[in-house]
């Protein structure tokens, strides 16, 4: 295939589609948490993965369709997403109020000791192996671009979650204090805003979305206790492509990061898909520490 | 008397270390020895320094960059010049210690070598001693090593689980680490009316 066809192919832009859509759901929690929070939840992966296990057993073991169990799997991941908060980091936040800059570091520890306790444990009791499940795997027809089933449900799925969170950050007064909260803490404060409960559904949201995420990626590919490291990793990517905290140019960097990714896999090698990744990592990180979609008016 | 108990702790493992050839294998006497030399040379340094009130310009620099940037800066530290020194030093280091190991197993393997359980394990070490003299990663290290030499073979998994509560409980519970811990309890020694005056 020429240069051109790669980059006309519809093949590929349905893969950046659903690459990205999927990215954009799991950054969207993480980008939720940071931002609420500052705290930097290096374990996000691991909840992906968690809801792929998840999903996985209702599958295998219940006979389940993952369609069906996925709002249900992703009310659990927000439940134990605000049990975590109510039983750890309410504590945790009122401590930091007083030095935020040292909670941030220990933040990062604490996560990173959770993401490896998590992970291990889940290797001691799902055994280490990848696993997997077939479900709509069948082939669909659309002009000259052939999807499998479990493709479209997981982009339709996807999109639709970020597109409700993004209406409802957009337009509800819940969402708008929890934006309040993210852009100015200690102002959001002053006017009125019950920080706490934003940041406890900060914490919900930022764990339900990405079990959800893991419940649709579970469709596509196996899932191993260690498969969610590179989703903390895709996550990260996208917030400081779109600003961390910035939850709009966060969708658009995601769909850009699934887009750099499928083409450039195409385009070069499939070897190279780390060092794509990482390296637009670094290299945004150095040209737009402040993310590439900076809004105007801002210094 | 509290000062020199590192010494006598030397002594008696050199005692227990002339000992151990007739009942252990060459590689434990091996392990033991290297352990001994380091710990040896670490506190005969402490306690020579002690001695002659002697601190290194480079040592009392870094802390006042870490305690006070900009104080350190009005006193005409070169503050970019230093962080530059420890950027280049915590690289150097690793470096050199990169070396010994391909020297000790012979043969590397790329991925192997970038294994992120090296920074795991390190950040985990140091987190697990804390404080900011050099007792803390020693603590971390001894502590850290005993334990992966008795799970990693039989159980890496249980290993890894550990490792992750260790660095959760530390970080949440106990900040200061270790030696945060015993320097809490000399300080409850110190202040207790009968305690013998120590000179500090």
């Amino acid at each position: 295939m020429g240069f051109l066809d790669i980059l006309l192919s519809g093949q590929l832009l349905f893969a950046a589609l659903v690459t990205g859509a999927l990215y954009a759901l799991v950054a969207l929690g993480l980008n939720l948490v940071y931002g609420t929070m500052r705290v930097l939840n290096v374990a996000h992966g691991d909840l992906v993965m968690l809801g792929a296990y998840a999903a996985f057993y209702a599958f295998s073991m219940a006979g389940w369709s993952p369609l069906l169990a996925a709002p249900l799997i992703a009310a659990i991941g927000g439940l134990a997403g605000y049990a975590l908060y109510t039983s750890v980091f309410r504590r945790l936040l009122d401590v930091g109020a007083l030095n935020a800059t040292r909670l941030e570091g220990n933040s990062l520890l604490l996560f990173f000791g959770i993401s490896i306790l998590v992970q291990n444990v889940a290797a001691a009791v799902f055994t280490p192996n990848n696993q997997g499940y077939q479900y709509l795997s069948e082939i669909h027809q659309l002009g000259t671009v052939s999807m499998t089933g479990n493709r479209i449900a997981a982009l339709l799925i996807a999109g639709a979650a970020c597109a409700a969170i993004a209406v409802f950050l957009g337009r509800s007064v819940s969402g708008l204090a929890l934006r309040a909260v993210i852009e100015r803490r200690e102002a959001a404060y002053v006017v009125g805003v019950n920080v706490d409960r934003v940041q406890a559904m900060g914490f919900v949201l930022g764990c339900g979305a990405p079990a959800l995420g893991g419940v649709l990626i579970s469709m596509l590919e196996q899932c191993s206790p260690f498969s969610g490291f590179p989703f903390t990793i895709a996550g990260f990517i996208v917030i400081i492509l779109g600003g961390l905290g910035n939850i709009g140019a966060g969708l658009a960097a995601a769909l850009l990061l699934g887009a750099i990714e499928t083409y450039g896999v195409a385009l070069t090698s499939a070897n190279l898909r780390s060092v794509l990744l990482y390296g637009v990592f670094v290299g945004s990180l150095l040209v737009f520490p402040r993310g590439i979609f900076l809004r105007r008016g801002r210094t | 008397m509290h000062r020199y108990a590192w010494l006598l702790a030397v002594a008696a493992a050199v005692a227990v270390l002339a000992a151990l050839p007739f009942f252990a294998n060459a590689y434990i006497v091996g392990v033991g020895l290297t352990i001994l030399m380091w710990i040896a040379l670490t506190q005969s340094w402490c306690v020579l320094s002690q001695m002659t009130g002697y601190v290194s310009l480079g040592h009392v620099v870094f802390r006042s960059l870490r305690e006070n940037e900009e104080a350190a800066e009005t006193l005409g530290v070169p503050i970019v010049r230093y962080k530059l020194l420890a950027f280049v030093l915590s690289a150097a280091i690793p470096g050199m210690v990169g070396a010994v190991m391909a020297m000790r197993s012979t043969y590397f393997v790329v991925v192997q070598a970038f294994d992120p359980m090296v920074s795991i394990t390190v950040i985990a070490m140091a987190i697990l001693g804390g404080g900011d003299s050099s007792r803390g990663p020693l603590l971390g290290v001894l502590f850290l090593s005993i334990l992966s030499e008795l799970l990693w073979a039989q159980a890496p998994t249980l290993y890894m689980i550990v490792l992750g509560a260790i660095l959760v409980v530390f970080v949440l519970l106990i900040p200061g680490g270790l030696v945060g811990l015993l320097e809490k309890r000399e300080k409850r020694r110190r202040t207790r009316p009968d305690a013998p005056a120590v000179f500090e």
